[in-house]
């Protein structure tokens, strides 16, 4: 039976179900998001090492409208600033007014200075909301339960040859090298499968070319190779005494190294400094996800650095698909540059947290779009 | 990964080299940005090969596509090539041709290594992946039906096309959140014709909404801040007037199967405050994102996804009958021939970074009873609007695949 509808009574307000957690798809308003971080920012004036401009580049594009990394725009941005706790807690409060529309959650609160093991507690806990994993922690954390979303693979990881080094300016110890290194056990063990090897400066989602770039290990020519040089070659090879991700690989690629007669020794360099080693494990994060834009972009960071002249010269803009084959095919066939893995940015996300997604390279965290859901009455779980 | 989904297609059948050239222009089955990528690329490999040894093409899928796309591709290229060079198996050929098709953030990127002897030339043509937005029809379900019959990368709210176009070319008019703009198709092309700019009074919210009433004697275009009114299918004859930012509560059409009725749309927000007219006066109830509304001949049910998650029916009381969980928020009554029951469809519930669907439910005796296959979507179903006379209902989704906006139009067959 069905009846009509003028017995329809006024309610007097919205009252949201306090029953068990629900899922919806149309994002809810309300509740503050909380973001950890490991960089600790002291001012927004004068970022420091590359994390804490990474940081300051995050805050500054939600209280700013801004488009990309060239944008300095003071436009308001999607929250405004309500709280600053130098290198400790930033508070940002939504704009009401954004023209993009108001954020979904009140606040955001980005607490600074957070070490991956703290982070990770913080999200098992419900204490957090968004916090970066490392890389290679990411199996573990999913294995425990954890909510993981990685990125699609925009970190490099590569050696890089400084050109005044008179060990490293020899082609073929830096071929020797580079052909001696086993990537497929680097992405497994080290990186416990997250990523890929790389052969080329751009990975294969991005340019459609990776797959022209051999990454198979071969230790014989490397062998070869070596036995040509003559005198068993000695290399340092410097990485961020802070990142212990190119601490494991530094140690890998030695041992690879070794094998084939080389001796490379890693050595921690304070600060993500160059050493005087002309050796340097580095990884660079893609600015963009377009191969073009991406490749000048590492042209550009390996100017001052790569041995070669020609790996110098800036990429056409814009480039066509083969002229930017032909510039990686060129700087990986110097060996200027020797690529080893493709790595993501992994990130703990709280089962809360909604229409979450692994930002692209260059972007900040999508924090303006993320919604939380409705907080379920699980014992134990914040209530914020 | 792309790479798992890798094959191989080896073509080694020897081809007379007497045919004629040019021949991967006629593979009409090939989209056509597709022949051209082919001819392109037949091209180029002629143009590095030697002519006078043997060949053989492999031909490798790392990308998107299906492996009865890179097949047929496979054999464009097999056409192509046997009309200049002479196509051998791997075993007798002194120059191998490995072609790759590949995918990149620009769109596809097919490669050719081509190995004459000891030198190795690569050659490559690279095209977007995007679909062309042409009609077609998708048949997945049991009994839902749905046809795209639009698509474009930029966000759009909603969609109508109008029953009587001025000169019976087809039309579709899309609201964007800054336009209203009107295609009509000529010649197998969607021209862009009238286009209303819009200046919506206040900020728009993050999750904008937007809907098109279309009547028989109206149309209206309905987004925050903005409202805009006129005669069906004249684009041009639409007068539009933005809300008083002071007010942010607009009232907006809701169709059921008693006609129109009206609820109060919260503009600064994504939700209904609650539901008034439909002839039984003043009415008001909890929240929500959409509704579903049934007449029948004891009178008005009305079945409404709250903003709480859970969708409730009234069946003419203030008092719920029933609730549901674990639905999506948008849901719309459809009218069958095929049915005399209270069919509704509901989407699913998740959210916009994942695959969606669309599950049509009878409603009888307080229950919700599935019927048929969930019609699936490759992504988010942001927007499902009945049509003015519950026959068929719009839907606006993201395809997460190709990552554009697509408008399908949903109806139930009853051949199951």
């Amino acid at each position: 039976m069905k009846r009509p509808l003028s017995l329809f009574l006024a309610a007097s307000s919205v009252a949201l179900a306090a029953g068990p957690a629900f899922t919806a798809r149309r994002p809810h308003y309300g509740g503050t998001l909380v973001v950890e971080e490991a960089a600790k920012l002291s001012s927004l004036d004068a970022p420091g090492n590359a994390a804490e401009a990474r940081l300051k580049a995050q805050i500054e594009s939600l209280i700013y409208d801004r488009a990309g990394r060239n944008d300095t725009s003071t436009e308001p941005g999607a929250f405004r600033l309500a709280q600053w706790e130098p290198g400790k807690d930033a508070v940002l409060a939504a704009n009401e007014g954004y023209k993009d529309g108001r954020p979904f959650v009140d606040s955001v609160e980005i607490r600074m200075g957070r070490p991956a093991g703290d982070r990770m507690m913080d999200l098992e806990l419900g204490k957090a909301d968004v916090a970066e994993i490392p890389v290679e922690q990411a199996r573990r954390a999913a294995e425990g339960g954890a909510r993981i979303s990685a990125s699609r693979p925009d970190q490099l990881i590569s050696i890089v040859f400084e050109g005044t080094s008179a060990t490293t300016g020899d082609a073929r110890i830096r071929e020797a090298l580079a052909r001696s290194i086993d990537r497929a056990a680097i992405v497994n063990f080290i990186l416990q499968k997250q990523g890929e090897p790389a052969g080329g400066l751009l990975p294969q989602w991005s340019s459609g070319t990776a797959f022209l770039f051999s990454t198979a290990a071969d230790p014989s020519r490397a062998k070869e190779i070596v036995a040509q040089i003559g005198p068993s070659p000695k290399l340092r090879l410097g990485y961020d005494s802070g990142d212990p991700l190119l601490q494991a690989i530094g140690e890998r690629i030695a041992v690879n190294a070794r094998a084939a007669g080389m001796a490379v020794t890693p050595e921690a360099v304070a600060g993500g400094g160059r050493p005087g080693s002309g050796a340097w494990l580095t990884r660079m994060d893609m600015p963009s996800a377009e191969p073009g834009a991406a490749l000048s972009y590492f042209l550009e960071q390996l100017k001052p650095i790569v041995a070669r002249n020609e790996d110098r010269e800036p990429l056409a803009d814009p480039a066509t698909p083969e002229q930017i084959y032909e510039r990686e095919a060129a700087v990986a066939g110097s060996y200027s540059v020797i690529p080893i893995a493709w790595a993501p940015h992994v990130y703990g996300v709280s089962a809360r947290v909604r229409d979450w997604s692994a930002p692209e390279p260059g972007k900040p965290l999508p924090l303006a779009d993320i919604w939380l859901d409705q907080m379920d009455n699980t014992p134990g779980k914040k209530n914020r | 990964m792309l790479l798992c989904c890798a094959f191989f297609l080896v073509f080694g059948i020897a081809q007379a080299k007497s045919e004629p050239q040019g021949a991967a222009s006629s593979t009409p089955s090939l989209p056509a940005p597709w022949q051209d990528a082919v001819k392109l690329l037949t091209d180029k490999i002629a143009a590095v090969a030697d002519q006078s040894k043997p060949a053989s093409l492999q031909v490798t899928n790392i990308s998107s596509l299906s492996p009865a796309e890179a097949a047929e591709i496979g054999a464009a290229l097999q056409a192509g090539l046997s009309g200049r060079l002479h196509l051998v198996s791997a075993t007798e050929a002194e120059t191998r041709i490995i072609v790759t098709l590949s995918e990149g953030e620009a769109g596809y990127i097919w490669v050719a290594q081509v190995s004459n002897g000891g030198g190795q030339s690569v050659e490559m043509v690279a095209f977007p992946s995007e679909g062309n937005p042409a009609v077609r029809a998708v048949r997945p379900g049991l009994s839902l039906e749905r046809k795209i019959v639009w698509s474009q990368h930029e966000p759009f709210l909603d969609f109508a096309i109008p029953e009587a176009p001025a000169n019976n070319a087809q039309q579709i008019i899309v609201l964007e959140t800054r336009r209203i703009i009107s295609y009509e198709q000529r010649e197998s092309k969607w021209i862009p014709g009238a286009t209303i700019t819009l200046n919506p009074a206040t900020a728009l919210p993050r999750d904008v909404r937007g809907t098109i009433w279309q009547g028989s004697q109206e149309f209206e275009a309905l987004l925050p801040g903005e409202a805009c009114s006129g005669t069906p299918g004249n684009l041009l004859s639409l007068s539009c007037a933005p809300n008083a930012s002071t007010n942010p509560e607009m009232s907006w059409p809701l169709a059921s199967t008693a006609g129109r009725a009206n609820a109060m749309f919260r503009a600064n927000r994504n939700f209904f405050d609650g539901l008034s007219g439909a002839g039984q006066g003043e009415a008001k109830l909890p929240a929500f994102y959409s509704a579903a509304g049934m007449s029948e001949n004891d009178g008005m049910s009305w079945m409404f996804a709250g903003t709480d998650g859970k969708a409730r029916l009234y069946e003419g009381t203030g008092t719920a009958s029933a609730t549901f969980s674990g639905w999506g928020d948008d849901i719309a009554t459809l009218e069958t021939a095929c049915s005399h029951e209270w069919d509704v469809l509901v989407t699913g519930a998740g959210d916009w970074t994942q695959p969606d669907h669309i599950q049509l439910y009878e409603i009888r005796d307080q229950q919700a009873v599935a019927k048929g296959q969930p019609l699936d979507f490759p992504g988010p179903i942001l927007a499902l609007w009945p049509s003015t006379d519950s026959k068929s209902a719009r839907v606006v989704s993201r395809n997460l695949q190709t990552g554009m906006y697509e408008a399908s139009i949903i109806t139930v067959s009853c051949s199951e």
